[in-house]
């Protein structure tokens, strides 16, 4: 009998026992994992389908909210011009356009470089962003009711939000002249003009 | 569950004992022969391959006590070992014992050293249980087994136990004398008696009694005066007869305290039910099957070879066992889980088709203007918060406008506004006192300015001046208080007056007709 090597006649019932233990509990094993994944993939997708079907739920009501608060606000500013698209060949020709009708004496404008307006993005998380494009008007009025009426036809003319930021007004002479080609009155203004863009990639509600 | 088969070796005889649930039997006895060999091997041939152990009860087992210096444990071990090979040289199955500790003197080991000499005994039948593949439970010796079996009898701490085992084969009387100190082994001698009558038994048997006796009181084991505590172990009608020879005290030595079992009652108190007659070595392998001890006193690897086969296989059967079940419980707390998540799954099903319902009746909100909900929210919101900072010129002209109508004589030569405005003195200093709504200096401001205030400065003059400052001076203040009751203005106060009538001014003029035209009467507000 050699001493070293093991009888595997004799163990050979208990390796094929181990064996048959081995592949059944492998097979047992991975049977009811394959199960119990199934049933978690199952899960995960009722979770998936029921967080979107929320979502949707939950935008499709605050979306009816926001239409019956907003709606009326909106499309009156709409109307207004604030959201159309607007550039600055409109707004020189406005000015041009209305300077004729009002037949000022003079009118100097100068558009500036557009740049963020930080009194309303510093403070905003809306995921808009809004921009400010000050424009210098130098204008000759033989009246000072022209400024008022001018700035009433810019704000019908669908120029969008705009602001007389700053503003100064001053008599030309001692007693005014009432000649067509003579201003009485100078008003140098700076009017911010103020644009909003959608930063859709940004704010993933805004993609809805 | 008990072992099957207990193979029970002397000089003479091997016996092989059945083990059933309540009784034994013998299966096979043989003598130590070489047919007897044969006979044995046929045996094994024919029997399930279970583990079997062997009890040795042979005259060639010597046991030898010894004291060592106590030492560590490495130093023990080799001094033990180099002990084992001076008494015991060449003996294949050998071992030692540590008893216990001295508690006097040099506090030495006590050492127990046991070897079998004569191994040719034993070597056949390992040599036909090997060939049969049969595993070997385990070498015991019968000496030893007894320390376990004489805890059954009281008061038996140091004593001599006498047991007398009739040989079937030769039909002579075996002795095995074993001296227990505090329950353990010390020493054990084996002899055959040369008589083979019963009645001449005690005679032989008292003078080798006598005889450990005095070695044992030699060898400093017992003291000379010592009362010397002898139980014997025999069968009933030997018993019966060794206790009557006993009476006469010519046959042992002063000091002796006898006390005679039988093999059955020992059996009955080890809960081994045994007939009259029964033999000591039948008592002992019917224990030892009963109890299962896995234990060996000799071992080598060729008698633990098919043994650890054996164990092996059960440990892999144990293991399979284990295995499935491991497999089966993970499984099922897999399923179960897999149920729960199910049940969730079928939750979450049902509340999506409560959903989809929901979606149902409320229809999708269309895009206004191609904008989303989300965004006109967002839009407006944007569009209040620029409203806020949106200056109008009408807003601001028209209330100087409305006031300017009811003072004629006041013309403006200027109206600035926006940032660039900056009051002198405190002016800016008072708009943030305004601020604070606690501040209660001018009416109609709810106690401080609207939100966004915007800073507007007009300049103008009297005109025509008669030269009349103090009614100028009321006319400027009559206009800001004018200015001040209009609900757009926040606050307004007069910057420059037409004279300056502070402590600090120069005042200078010229009084005449001519100089009435050339009077001027500016103010700021």
């Amino acid at each position: 009998m050699d001493k070293l090597k093991p009888d595997f006649h004799l163990l050979r019932n208990g390796l094929i026992s181990l064996a048959v233990s081995v592949v059944s509990s492998s097979i047992i094993l991975f049977g009811a994992n394959r199960i119990e994944d199934a049933s978690l993939r199952v899960l995960e997708q009722n979770r998936n389908v029921s967080t979107i079907l929320n979502q949707e739920l939950e935008n499709r009501i605050e979306g009816k909210r926001i239409v019956d608060t907003r709606n009326t606000q909106f499309l009156k500013l709409f109307d207004k011009g604030v959201w159309a698209i607007v550039d600055k060949l409109s707004w020189i020709e406005q000015l041009k356009g209305q300077a004729d009708r009002l037949a000022l004496p003079s009118l100097k404008y100068n558009l500036d470089a557009r740049s963020g307006y930080e009194p309303v993005n510093s403070i905003s998380t809306t995921g808009l962003t809004v921009y400010a494009t000050p424009i210098f008007l130098d204008i000759g009025m033989i009246h000072e009711g022209d400024l008022v009426t001018l700035v009433s036809r810019l704000t019908r003319a669908r120029l969008g939000f705009f602001s007389f930021d700053q503003c100064r007004i001053k008599r030309n002479k001692e007693n005014a002249d009432f000649e067509f080609d003579t201003p009485n009155i100078h008003a140098n203004c700076t009017i911010l003009w103020f644009e909003m863009e959608v930063q859709k990639g940004n704010d993933p509600n805004l993609a809805l | 569950m008990a072992y099957r088969r207990v193979i029970y070796v002397s000089n003479t005889e091997l016996t092989v004992y059945r083990i059933g649930k309540s009784e034994i039997r013998k299966d096979l006895i043989i003598n130590n022969s070489e047919t007897g060999n044969d006979t044995f091997l046929d045996y094994l041939q024919e029997i399930e391959k279970t583990p079997i152990p062997l009890l040795v009860d042979i005259l060639e087992e010597e046991f030898h006590l010894e004291r060592l210096p106590h030492l560590g444990r490495n130093d023990r071990n080799a001094l033990v070992s180099r002990k084992q090979k001076q008494l015991v040289h060449g003996a294949h199955f050998a071992r030692n014992k540590l008893l216990h500790r001295e508690k006097t003197g040099r506090r030495d080991d006590r050492i127990l050293f046991m070897a079998i000499r004569n191994e040719d005994i034993l070597s056949p039948w390992l040599k036909s249980l090997n060939l049969a593949k049969i595993p070997i439970a385990g070498i015991l010796s019968v000496p030893l087994m007894y320390e376990k079996l004489i805890k059954v009898i009281p008061k038996t701490e140091e004593m001599l136990l006498v047991t007398v085992i009739p040989s079937v084969y030769q039909g002579k009387f075996l002795v095995r004398q074993s001296y227990f100190n505090h329950h353990q082994l010390v020493l054990s001698r084996l002899n055959q008696l040369s008589v083979h009558n019963p009645e001449n038994v005690a005679q032989e048997m008292a003078g080798e009694v006598n005889r450990m006796r005095r070695y044992l009181v030699r060898t400093y084991n017992l003291g000379s005066d010592q009362i010397f505590k002898t139980h014997f172990i025999a069968p009933e009608e030997l018993l019966n007869t060794l206790r009557g020879q006993h009476s006469a005290p010519a046959q042992f030595d002063q000091g002796y305290h006898s006390e005679f079992h039988s093999v059955s009652s020992i059996g009955t108190r080890l809960g081994l039910s045994l007939p009259p007659g029964t033999p000591i070595p039948v008592l002992v392998s019917f224990w030892l099957g009963q109890k299962r001890l896995f234990e060996s006193h000799y071992k080598d690897n060729t008698t633990v070879f098919y043994f650890y086969h054996y164990l092996a296989r059960r440990v892999m059967y144990a293991a399979s066992v284990l295995m499935l079940l491991g497999g089966v419980s993970y499984a099922s707390t897999c399923l179960i889980s897999a149920k729960n998540i199910g049940l969730q799954a079928e939750k979450l099903k049902y509340d999506i088709g409560r959903t989809e319902h929901k979606l149902k009746q409320t229809p999708p909100v269309e895009s206004i203007k191609g904008y989303t909900p989300i965004q006109i929210e967002k839009m407006v919101q944007t569009a209040e918060k620029i409203t806020e900072n949106i200056v109008i010129p009408s807003a601001l002209l028209d209330p100087i406008s409305l006031v300017l109508s009811r003072y004629p004589t006041l013309t403006v030569e200027s109206i600035e506004w926006g940032d660039s405005v900056v009051f002198a003195g405190s002016g800016n200093q008072a708009l943030s006192n305004l601020a604070d709504p606690a501040n209660e200096l001018y009416p109609g401001t709810g106690g401080g300015l609207k939100k966004n205030p915007i800073k507007t400065r007009l300049r103008g003059k009297i005109d025509p001046f008669d030269g009349d400052y103090r009614q100028a001076h009321l006319m400027v203040n009559r206009f800001i208080i004018a200015l001040r009751s209009e609900s757009a203005v926040q606050y307004a106060k007069v910057t420059q007056f037409p004279i300056d009538l502070s402590h600090q001014a120069t005042i200078s003029g010229e009084i005449g007709n001519s100089s009435n035209t050339s009077l001027k009467a500016n103010f700021s507000v």
